[in-house]
């Protein structure tokens, strides 16, 4: 898979250019991706303007590219297309990255160092979670997952 | 002096002002086309002829001189789905004008039978179709035995759905069906040596072209995967669901018309593909078959209705073939709820979701994912929405039919939808403990999980908890619901319970399939009763009028003889149309008691030709059905019916005054032709069984007196038709309830005590109808005088009888049995599923008309 990459003071953009991430492309895609992170470069841009289409796979090797990165750095995708965020929503993968429109915009966000920025609805939502205690709730569920499998008798 | 050139100049300014002038003209004397708006097709017999042969021609590339019977059947076919289509299409435009709230039928059976006779019914075009092929030479019902039937369910519960699109669309509601595109639809029926033998129903290679392929709108829907547990950018857990496979959905839409071809909606039917083609990173790979192993696999999903109507089968295949339809169906319900509004909040004041039984009860838990997960709503809010939009029938009150999924399948095949179940379960369960505290006996019976060696979640509680009404099918069995299937849920919210009981579409089960009786009627009391059933009490009137009897009974006879005939194609057995038609046609299952049926019947052969019994009327008992293929009980007991057959048939003793018939394949199109003939209809399963049954009220509509105990909507029979017209025996629910709970029903006891009994269990023991395959039938003695008799045999076998005693000395008064089946006809107004519509659009779903 082609990948163009252009660093842009520390932010490393990169636009794979072929219009489908699915299983055939998902491997390569991600072995390009760890190669770049391996070469130091933590700020990343993703820009998925050409992408139509994307495939659980693809979206797998996304986040094992967070996965990578975590804690030294940040990923922000930008061109989302409607029918490959519909793909992201599925999964929820919309909530742990920031979106932007276009590149442009989202190196002016990235070098600002703006954290968050992107769908203001998100960060509503976001906030009532932390306010209603929900977030804590969430925080428990994960780790009690295993105890709900045992059911409403314990 | 004028020169030349001035002249050429002038004639040239003169045409270019002539030519402007015309294309002014024409600018504005020509209206702005509407395309939309194309000349309504007429259907008159001169259209409909037309149309025909149009389609023969460029549809089929067929000369009228080379058609075949079934190029005029694709030719017809094709020609009224034309007409079906500008309905659908006007009524679509009429629905969106008045921004009007839909309904989304969603059920795993539509059992649709044959379509081109009932939309010519509706259409009102019938004789106008018949008048034209007439006049081609070429006669409709020779036609309209090409068509197979659409067997895409298994009984009861995909014919409720079936009716219910024809009467919504009658009345005019914007009601839709949703349900799965099955490639194989109930298997075929066969007999072999008196066993049945199951043939694949490959309804799709005979399906007339009624149907619509809408790629377009296709789908794509994730399946298995994996959670992976992550935290969002404000650190808060948040669980993504990756790794998926995806299965893509393509609709197809059946066009249902309303009589008077007002309304026209649609029944949508998904068929599974493959998400490509192949995976191309396995074809690439080299291993042909791996990939064409996975496409195969995604396309199974549609492949083939489950034949099990009561036990749930536990497979796998089954649950993706239900979260298929309920993520389809959901999809494409947001999809066209979004075209025209904004956000979710006014969803449930513009859709309601009907659930049929819980095979979709996966749509609590999707619509929670779609507005939780990829909208990002908060739980609450989603929630109130999922319960104000959903809403459940329950359609048994059998504990093995209550379906439960185990934990671990459901976490390989839906991981997400797991766990929003869990969190539904939590918050439920944290309720039910702030309600009735210390109460732990109470948190584990309502929970959504079941404990046990492999933890269950429990479908029915899962539909309870998401939906805001629970309606049971007759008065009897939304009690029972209440009282002992799920009290505490009853408890906990009393006013989420109904009762909606059940119905039947006069429009195919009397006018279209006897249309004599129709005819009949529209002369005496007019035609109102098409689309107001309560209108044929005007017919009470006429119930003791000689001549009004006699032709009524003449119609009778005409359809026994008709019955008759089809009897001798498929069987090849010879029946006395003059004989009492005694007629048990559902489903062979243990709790309906076709063996009890049989036990009676060799109790009156045994008197016969032991007692020298002479019987007062001769009687040909007639049964049909399917046993689904895992069910050994069943399928024993369609070989005893077909053993008792022989052996009474080759028995000169009794002088042909009994005998016994099974009709192979019982289907839709054959209920029509067996319910007209029938003059007594055996509804006798134990009481607190059969939620309502629905046959009850296709043979009592037709004229047939009812021989039944009080269960299910035959309790709401007698309560219409009088006692006097009607056959009740047996135990009621609360004294079977009470014997079970009690321990104190012995089997044992009634073969010692009665001698009646005696012989017919005897009978079974001693081979006597089974001489060629001796202990064939002992099971039944064991399963019935050692196992317990689980379905109460015994118990009615002697009221059973003697009511039959009863029902053959009124026969013989004709006068007074042609007065009770006459009452019968006019007095089941209630059981139109039009009422039952009626009732669940005002109570349940806030439908408006959209005339």
């Amino acid at each position: 898979m082609k990948i163009e990459a252009e660093k842009i003071d520390d932010i490393l953009v990169l636009t794979p250019c072929d219009p489908v991430i699915d299983a055939s492309s998902a491997a390569d895609f991600k072995a390009q991706l760890v190669t770049w992170i391996q070469e130091d470069n933590t700020r990343i841009l993703l820009d998925l303007s050409f992408i139509e289409f994307i495939d659980s796979s693809g979206l797998g090797a996304i986040i094992s590219l967070l996965k990578l990165v975590a804690g030294k750095g940040d990923i922000s995708l930008c061109g989302i297309r409607e029918q490959v965020m519909s793909l992201f929503k599925l999964t929820r993968m919309d909530r742990i990255f920031r979106f932007y429109t276009s590149s442009t915009e989202a190196l002016e966000a990235m070098k600002a160092g703006d954290k968050w920025q992107g769908a203001g609805d998100r960060r509503q939502g976001a906030g009532d979670r932390r306010q209603s205690g929900r977030e804590q709730g969430a925080g428990d569920r994960r780790q009690d997952a295993g105890d709900r499998r045992r059911g409403a008798g314990d | 002096m004028i020169r030349v050139e001035y002249f050429y100049n002038f004639g040239i300014f003169v045409t270019n002002c002539f030519f402007i002038t015309l294309l002014t003209i024409a600018y504005w004397r020509t209206p702005n086309m509407d395309y939309n708006a194309l000349e309504p097709l007429g259907n008159d017999p001169n259209s409909l002829r037309d149309s025909l042969l149009k389609h023969l021609r460029y549809s089929l590339g067929k000369e009228f001189d080379n058609k075949t019977i079934r190029d005029v059947y694709l030719a017809l076919t094709l020609s009224l789905r034309d007409r079906l289509l500008e309905k659908l299409l006007e009524t679509e435009a009429r629905y969106q004008a008045a921004d009007a709230k839909r309904l989304y039928y969603l059920s795993m059976e539509f059992l649709i039978g044959r379509s081109l006779g009932i939309n010519l019914t509706n259409l009102n075009i019938f004789e106008a179709c018949r008048t034209a092929l007439m006049d081609m030479g070429i006669n409709l019902e020779e036609v309209r035995e090409q068509e197979t039937d659409a067997a895409l369910g298994n009984g009861g519960l995909g014919r409720l759905a079936a009716c219910f699109l024809d009467s919504l669309a009658t009345l005019d509601y914007p009601g839709f069906g949703y349900g799965i595109h099955y490639e194989y639809g109930l298997f075929r029926q066969e007999i072999d040596n008196g066993y049945q033998k199951e043939k694949p129903d490959h309804w799709l290679s005979k399906a007339g072209p009624f149907q619509i392929e809408r790629t377009d709108e296709s789908c794509i829907i994730p399946l298995y995967g994996r959670i992976e547990h992550g935290l969002d950018l404000n650190g808060n857990y948040n669980p993504m669901w990756m790794d998926w496979r995806v299965i893509l959905g393509v609709p197809h839409d059946i066009p249902i018309v309303g009589y008077g071809a007002r309304t026209v909606n649609y029944l949508r039917l998904y068929a599974a593909k493959p998400s490509s083609d192949f995976d191309i990173q396995i074809f690439n790979a080299g291993d042909y078959f791996r990939a064409v192993e996975q496409k195969i696999k995604s396309e199974t999903v549609s492949k083939i209705l489950y034949p099990s109507d009561t036990v749930n089968t536990g497979k796998e295949l089954r649950l993706v073939q239900e979260y298929f339809l309920v993520a389809c169906s959901l999809k494409d319900i947001i999809r066209r709820y979004l075209k025209t509004h904004q956000g979710f909040d006014g969803f449930p004041d513009k859709v309601n979701i009907q659930m049929n039984d819980t095979h979709p009860a996966l749509a609590v838990a999707e619509l929670m994912r779609i507005l939780v997960d990829e909208n990002a709503m908060e739980w609450e809010p989603a929630w109130n929405i999922t319960q104000k939009t959903l809403a459940y029938t329950n359609h048994t009150l059998l504990s093995e039919a209550l379906e439960k999924w185990p934990v671990g399948l459901l976490e390989h095949v839906l991981p997400r939808h797991l766990q929003i179940i869990y969190e539904i379960n939590h918050r439920f369960l944290g309720e039910i403990a702030a309600l009735w505290p210390g109460d732990t006996d109470r948190l584990s019976r309502m929970s959504l999980i079941e404990e046990g060696a492999e933890k269950q979640v429990r479908m029915a509680h899962l539909a309870i908890i998401g939906s805001h009404s629970v309606n049971g099918v007759s008065a009897l069995h939304t009690e029972l619901i209440k009282t002992s299937l799920v009290p505490d849920f009853f408890a906990r919210w009393p006013e989420r319970f109904n009762n909606k009981t059940n119905g039947i579409t006069q429009r195919r089960w009397l006018l279209k399939s006897n249309p004599l009786l129709a005819d009949l009627l529209n002369e005496t009391v007019g035609s109102e009763w098409i689309t107001d059933l309560y209108r044929l009490r005007d017919l009470e009137s006429f119930a003791s009028d000689p001549a009004f009897q006699e032709r009524f009974r003449k119609i009778k006879q005409a359809n026994k003889e008709h019955l008759g005939k089809i009897i001798y194609q498929t069987t090849r057995l010879r029946i006395n149309p003059d004989s009492l038609f005694d007629i048990h046609a559902k489903r062979i299952h243990e709790y309906k008691r076709q063996l009890l049926n049989v036990m009676h019947i060799i109790h009156e052969y045994l008197c016969i030709i032991e007692d020298g019994h002479e019987p007062v009327v001769p009687k040909t008992y007639i049964f049909a059905g399917k046993a689904a293929p895992g069910y050994w009980a069943a399928k024993q007991i369609i070989k005893l019916i077909h053993n008792v057959g022989d052996v009474i048939h080759k028995d000169k003793r009794v002088k042909n005054k009994l005998k016994v018939v099974f009709i192979p394949d019982y289907r839709v199109s054959l209920a029509e032709k067996i319910i007209p003939a029938a003059e007594v209809s055996e509804q006798i399963s134990t009481a607190g069984t059969e939620a309502s049954g629905t046959g009850n009220m296709k043979f009592a509509l037709n004229g047939a007196l009812t021989i039944g105990t009080l269960d299910g909507a035959n309790v709401e029979m007698l309560e219409e038709v009088g006692e006097d017209n009607i056959y009740i025996f047996g135990l009621k629910t609360c004294e079977v309830q009470k014997m079970k709970i009690d321990g104190t029903y012995r089997p044992l006891d009634y073969y010692h005590e009665h001698d009646s009994i005696r012989r017919v269990m005897d009978a079974f023991w001693d081979n006597r109808f089974c001489l060629h395959e001796p202990g064939l039938f002992r099971w039944l003695y064991h399963h019935i005088l050692e196992k317990g008799d689980y379905y109460f045999h015994l118990a009615d076998f002697l009221s059973y009888s003697q009511m039959h005693e009863t029902i053959y000395a009124d026969y013989l008064q004709t006068p007074v049995w042609n007065r009770k089946s006459i009452l019968n006809v006019a007095r089941m107004g209630k059981f139109s599923s039009d009422r039952s519509i009626t009732e669940y659009a005002r109570e349940i779903w806030g439908l408006t008309q959209v005339h």
